[in-house]
């Protein structure tokens, strides 16, 4: 990306992006995805899939379950709200059927959000974005303490 | 030099009245045509899983080793989700345990495999 100009992203997948662009924020790459990009991986696609990064013993799919699990192994917890809270990361599970997740997004602060779409761009965005397109809806929040400064 | 026009949902191909096409042609017509809809259709899936179950991409694996040449070229310029494609064609895994989950060295294991094959 260049240094003084910034990209913007829109697509029909995400209507509510005409309203509310994504920045874009890296190159396009199949290095890694959401759940990878979430947990701060940019080089392994996570996936319970045998071409794939994943941890024995978790569930083998992509159930909001299995990846809570997945996720409790990075020490993340249920989170009450979507609110942002100084000292703690917050991730964001998105569905369209309320049992399989769809997509991951990773809090940045009080407005805006980070995604890995799929084998394209690193984006940030307002939550609101992304909903109502492919994704579905937020469906679950979860949140692990940051370490200290 | 051939031109292709896409026209609604139509390929128009425009050939030199002296020029001929071989078979050779429509096979990488019909592998790019898949491929551009299969990385249209899959580009913000979020699972591999998922997008490799979509009719353009199984059209591909359909397709047989007539599709692995374009499926090597097109590894070698932007790699992507091509190793259950790649898998399903051959019956082989050339990837190694340790490169599972890196796109980048999961792609040059095939790469090589290919090379060792004649496929590149």
């Amino acid at each position: 990306m260049g240094e003084t100009e910034k990209l913007y992203l829109t697509h029909p997948f995400f209507p509510n992006s005409f309203e509310h662009p994504f920045e874009i924020t890296s190159p396009e790459t199949a290095d890694y995805n959401c759940l990878a990009w979430a947990l701060g991986d940019s080089e392994h696609w996570w996936e319970a899939d045998e071409n794939c990064t994943w941890i024995d013993g978790i569930e083998y799919n992509q159930s909001l379950t299995a990846l809570t699990s997945l996720f409790e192994k990075f020490n993340f917890e249920l989170s009450e709200n979507i609110l942002f809270e100084e000292g703690f990361e917050k991730i964001a599970f998105f569905s369209d059927d309320n049992i399989n997740c769809t997509h991951v997004a990773r809090q940045l602060d009080e407005n805006l959000w980070t995604s890995k779409l799929g084998v394209s761009y690193d984006v940030s965005h307002q939550i609101q974005a992304l909903e109502n397109g492919i994704y579905g809806q937020v469906i679950l929040i979860l949140k692990r303490p940051l370490p200290p400064q | 030099m051939v031109k292709i026009l896409k026209e609604q949902n139509n390929y128009i191909i425009n050939v030199p009245k002296n020029s001929s096409l071989n078979s050779l042609f429509f096979d990488e017509l019909k592998f790019q045509l898949l491929a551009e809809s299969w990385k249209e259709e899959s580009r913000f899936s979020s699972f591999s899983s998922k997008s490799t179950q979509l009719p353009s991409y199984q059209a591909i694996i359909e397709m047989g080793t007539t599709a692995l040449p374009f499926i090597f070229k097109e590894m070698k310029q932007e790699p992507n989700h091509w190793f259950v494609a790649l898998k399903n064609i051959v019956g082989e895994n050339p990837v190694s345990p340790e490169h599972i989950g890196n796109i980048q060295l999961m792609t040059n294991d095939w790469l090589l495999w290919a090379k060792q094959k004649n496929y590149i």
